[in-house]
């Protein structure tokens, strides 16, 4: 029986070098597998979690988490045809028969599902190499370090959990109250030396952090037989450091008007970054991205002809139906910026202790310069990001399963309209999971919205 | 000995009499009064039927959402148990009960004699059960029967792909905008209702043979559905409404 | 003396102001068990758990999504509309996702006027304890006690007092003694003939949670006797094990619910009491050493180990089982709540496997509908386990 239902799509590519990231993206899992057949050591793990240490011990990371937007995007066999639905509703579906509820993360759902199946290879791009360990960490969300522990039970195989607690909103800077009068002094400070707002982690953060990832370092070798060495690890964080700093250009040259690149083309982007940080291919990918972008704003080339209003993509995206990024075009709007997992100044380096370094950069991390976790950092890199990329009206995320993303929500919508008079949307569903869709509640919200923001503009 | 189920649902009192497992004579009542004395009624005209007096009840077993509302029974027992017992008198071996009701739905796994061996609801959500049928036929404007004719005679599925109710009102009629048949919208409805019992079902384990009653399974559509997606024989009783009132009338202390 | 401990749960409030009232001294709310009490107690403060209430949501809408634990926007409004006004601070630690951001939502909704600088406030009314998540492994240990250590200077400065290691120690002697009392009736409800009611032995235990330390165990000395005395509750009762989470004074009623439905709770792993904090400090060790160890101790549903068989927490669940039979375990798990749904699934099996004992499953969001709903459920798992 045919079946016809609201149309998913992926984005409109804007940026030539964004349609070359799926096929980074399958290279990647097809060297995963090949590591594999060599038995080579395979680890899963989380985006939250720095890569560095898995390449220079020469353990090949895997991630559930973007196999879960894989699989969101996905139908069983690769079929385009619509009446199969994703596979990660389908894992989903395995999950919640086991006990696990809706309201839990998408990403955990379907990974779990997958996982219950027993055949970790009947999955899109043959699905993941079952790991030799699994180590993730403790910071940004509870589930991140739960679900995988869950796996590595299910599949038996050794577990490390790195555990960074959550820093709170004890900076001045994140009070409330203080967040408009600091703005001035916020946008004039230098991207590179923003860390400086962020209070230092202090003492015992620093040695119970570097401790654990001294540690890490320990059970790689424990499970894989792998030596650590300082040099190659060297070699690898100088590689990711400058890294950054190709991303840290990007996040500069993006706030050009016309935007040069939107969020279609960032939330896509960002994958070698955040997946495959210290190696030379990410590296060479941003070299390619920045001056393909230097071009386009040096021609004045943007997302649609005429911005009539610039947005901002707050929280992860609805991977399943990435047109969504789109929408608003037919109207002159384009998605300029979503500070999502977007970069923020790592420390310098420290090649004597690359540790203590990795140990500084983790609590930054966690203090708010990546998935900013706590409310008063989630609201502040709101607020920046709006003024810094000109923004006039926000979509947000409710992301109905994750938790750190949607928390913030309420504040980031209130703070917006009530402090800077800018006004915003909710998007209310899951990541992954599309059978939480409301594609009829979704074009009323977003039509209306268009509709305020064009008034606004004239 | 002379037994009286009475199930009071959220729309209609069921009533069943049975005699050494024998079904004398039933009721199906939709009443709006309330449930002590709709039971009362129902009740006397099945007895009416039976030809029998209430003096020759020897125990009464009330079930349903209003089951602690019937003063005169002598026992109230969940529907879980009940619709176990009924199930198992009429199909005779151990299975897994699907019972969709206005109110809710609920899947038990059950043991030989009849016991319940585990089972799982989903009462809090209008999906999945008549409720969401009844929201549905009032947004078409067409009654349940109806709709099941049509979901039966569509060469396609308008999917209604949300899992809130809610949110399946907006869908429903956004598949009427976009120009979807009416039968095509009535599969997709029927077929969203079977997505959240099958949900329901795998909760609860499911067993080689599935029984299906209450209100739901009157819907041939829903069945077809479910076995297609089960790949296995649904049972469906000649009396679906009746199940849990049969079972009600088994049970003793 | 049941009255009093009722009195101390259902009037919590006004019992606490009088108490201020009469001794001049001060009060903080804590959201969970983490928090070192016996540091506040030591420095002359009540601290007292902060609960929701069934009260309709009126401002925490405005602040804090939905789709958020229901049980702490409750307590997160009760917050904002003032109702814990008379609290001189608040502990926040990093218990979980949503709990770990009251440290953020109490400072924006409570109308608590603290002096500030330039909005940092001289004397936090809201403290956070970056609480660790693994309570094992290399340096957990000392990264925790500088974490109280930083608290304790905190409560010096509010208290206006240094909080010697001997004040400590006094402190853990009246806690041990509160451990050991509600360890009494923790092994005493395991007994048969049931002579106590999970309702009641609820109330007892969510009392001292409100109430002084010291002021409790006096009446446990009197109660524990009383006890001893009283004839059975009732015979074959269906006896069961509850986990869960939000169970406070308003949503205890599942215990209610549960009796009246013919079953008897006759131990729990719900977060309060003797859940979590079920042994005594080591008093052979340095002080804040002991608060420490007895708090890595806690093995909740947020706690991890790099165990990839999280078995210490079904063998902490079975321990608390050592000795006594039960029929079946329900679970009363909140909306929302990840850390106890992700765990459900393994301890299901568990439970089933090992235990050999079936479980049901309820879900809360936190109101009275869903308790109301909870019964028909419970009534009907009861039944099944009759036979």
């Amino acid at each position: 029986m045919e079946e016809k239902q609201a149309k998913t799509a992926p984005s409109k590519k804007a940026v030539e070098t964004a349609k070359e990231v799926w096929p980074y993206v399958k290279r990647e899992y097809a060297a995963a597998h090949q590591a594999k057949a060599e038995g080579k050591p395979v680890v899963w793990s989380c985006a939250v979690f720095p890569k560095e240490l898995y390449w220079a011990m020469d353990v090949f990371p895997v991630f559930p988490e973007h196999f879960a937007v894989i699989t969101g995007m996905m139908r069983r066999g690769g079929t385009k045809d619509e009446s199969v639905e994703k596979e990660a509703v389908r894992f989903a579906r395995i999950a919640e028969s086991a006990g696990f509820a809706s309201y839990l993360c998408g990403y955990a759902r379907s990974s779990i599902g997958h996982a219950l199946t027993g055949n970790l290879a009947d999955a899109p791009l043959g699905g993941l190499p079952k790991p030799d360990m699994i180590i993730t960490t403790s910071f940004v969300c509870d589930l991140r370090g739960k679900w995988l522990q869950y796996l590595a039970q299910k599949l038996n195989v050794p577990f490390f959990v790195l555990d960074i607690p959550e820093r709170g909103c004890d900076i001045p800077f994140f009070q409330p109250g203080l967040r408009t009068a600091l703005l001035p002094f916020y946008n004039k400070i230098k991207r590179g030396e923003r860390d400086l707002f962020f209070s230092p982690p202090a003492d015992h953060e620093l040695k119970y952090t570097q401790r654990q990832w001294e540690e890490v370092a320990k059970f790689i070798t424990n499970v894989t037989g792998h030596k650590y060495d300082q040099d190659r690890f060297n070699e690898v964080m100088d590689l990711s450091y400058r890294t950054n700093e190709l991303r840290l250009e990007i996040l500069e040259l993006r706030k050009a008007v016309p935007a040069p690149m939107g969020v279609a083309d960032g939330l896509s982007t960002m994958y070698p970054g955040l997946y495959t940080t210290g190696t030379q291919r990410a590296h060479d990918f941003y070299v390619k991205l920045r001056d393909e972008l230097k071009e386009r704003v040096a021609k004045g080339l943007g997302i649609v002809p005429e911005e009539k209003f610039r947005l901002l993509w707050m929280g992860l995206a609805p991977w399943f139906n990435m047109s969504l990024f789109n929408y608003f075009e037919k109207y002159g709007g384009a998605f300029v910026f979503e500070p999502i997992y977007n970069m923020c100044p790592f420390p310098p380096r420290m090649p004597e202790d690359p540790f203590k370094e990795l140990s500084i950069r983790t609590l930054q991390q966690s203090g708010g310069l990546i998935a900013p976790s706590m409310i008063g950092q989630a609201v502040s890199t709101i607020v920046n990001a709006v003024h810094e990329y000109k923004v006039s009206g926000a979509v947000l995320f409710y992301l109905i399963t994750c938790r750190p993303v949607v928390y913030p929500t309420v504040e980031i919508a209130r703070v917006l309209q009530e402090d800077f008079g800018i006004p915003s949307v909710p998007l209310e569903c899951d990541l992954i999971d599309e059978r939480t869709y409301s594609e009829a509640q979704t074009f009323a919200r977003f039509d209306a919205f268009a509709e305020q923001l064009l008034k606004h503009a004239v | 000995m002379l037994s009286a189920g009475i199930d009071v649902g959220q729309h209609a009192i069921k009533v069943v009499l049975l005699e050494e497992n024998i079904v004398l004579a039933y009721q199906n009542m939709v009443t709006e009064v309330d449930a002590d004395t709709g039971a009362r009624q129902a009740l006397e005209n099945t007895l009416k039927e039976a030809n029998t007096s209430f003096d020759r009840i020897q125990r009464i077993v009330s079930t349903g959402l209003g089951r602690k509302e019937v003063s005169f029974s002598h026992l109230q027992r969940t529907q879980e148990t009940c619709a176990a017992r009924g199930a198992y008198l009429v199909l005779g071996k151990a299975c897994t009960v699907l019972d969709g009701g206005a109110g809710g739905c609920r899947a038990v796994k059950v043991g030989h004699g009849g016991k319940v061996l585990d089972f799982a609801s989903n009462s809090k959500c209008a999906s999945g059960t008549g409720s969401f049928l009844q929201i549905a036929c009032e947004v078409l404007q067409i009654d349940l029967a109806k709709l099941d004719m049509l979901a039966g005679q569509a060469d396609g599925i308008a999917k209604v792909s949300t899992t809130c109710a809610v949110f399946a009102e907006s869908a429903i009629i956004s598949n009427v905008h976009r120009g979807f048949s009416i039968e095509d919208i009535c599969a997709g409805i029927c077929d969203s209702v079977a997505t959240r019992l099958l949900e329901v079902l795998s909760r609860a384990g499911i067993e080689k043979d599935v029984f299906f009653c209450g209100g739901v399974a009157q819907s041939k559509t829903i069945t077809r559905t479910l076995e297609r997606r089960l790949g296995a024989t649904i049972h469906v009783p000649t009396y679906p409404l009746l199940t849990t009132a049969l079972g009600a009338a088994l049970c003793i202390s | 003396m049941g009255l009093e401990f009722q009195e101390w749960m259902l009037n919590r409030h006004e019992k606490i102001k009088e108490w201020k009232a009469k001794t001049g001294q001060k009060c903080y709310g804590y959201l969970c068990c983490m928090t070192p009490e016996e540091i506040l107690y030591a420095a002359g403060i009540l601290p007292v758990k902060v609960t929701g209430s069934p009260d309709k949501l009126e401002v925490v809408d405005k602040h804090v999504v939905r789709y958020a634990c229901p049980y702490v926007r409750s307590l997160l409004d009760l917050a904002g509309r003032g109702v814990y006004e008379y609290l001189d601070g608040v502990v926040v630690c990093n218990s979980c996702d949503i709990m770990s951001r009251c440290e953020y939502y109490w400072r924006v909704l409570s109308p608590k006027a603290k002096p500030t600088i330039m909005g940092a406030e001289l004397s936090p009314y809201v403290l956070y304890i970056k609480s660790p998540e693994k309570i094992s492994g290399p340096g957990v240990h000392e990264y925790l006690r500088d974490e109280f250590r930083i608290f304790k200077q905190h409560i010096e400065r509010e208290a206006r007092q240094m909080i010697t290691d001997e004040m400590l120690s006094q402190a853990i002697a009246v806690y041990n003694e509160h451990y050991d009392w509600l360890g009494r009736l923790h092994a005493f409800r395991k007994t048969q003939p049931l002579k106590v009611s999970g309702s009641e032995a609820f109330m007892v235990e969510f009392s001292s949670l409100q109430m002084p330390k010291d002021q409790h165990n006096r009446l446990m000395a009197s109660y524990m006797q009383e006890l001893e005395k009283r004839q059975p509750l009732s015979n074959g009762g269906v006896r069961l094990f509850l986990s869960g989470g939000a169970v406070d004074q308003f949503t205890s009623q599942i215990y209610n619910i549960i009796e009246e439905c013919g079953g008897h709770v006759i131990a729990e792993d719900i977060g309060v009491g003797t859940s979590y904090l079920d042994r005594k400090m080591d008093t052979s060790i340095p002080p804040m050493d002991a608060i420490v160890k007895h708090r890595l101790d806690v093995h909740c549903p947020h706690t991890m180990t790099d165990d990839p068989h999280p078995r210490e927490r079904f063998d902490f669940i079975k321990s608390k089982l050592s000795g006594t039979e039960i029929h079946g375990a329900i679970f009363f798990i909140p909306m929302f709540c990840e850390c106890r749904n992700l765990e459900y699934p393994f301890l299901k099996e568990k439970f089933r496997d090992e235990l050999n004992v079936p479980v049901l499953y309820l879900e809360s969001d936190y109101s009275q509908g869903s308790l109301d709903e909870a019964r028909s459920k419970v009534e009907a798992f009861i039944e099944m386990l009759k036979g």
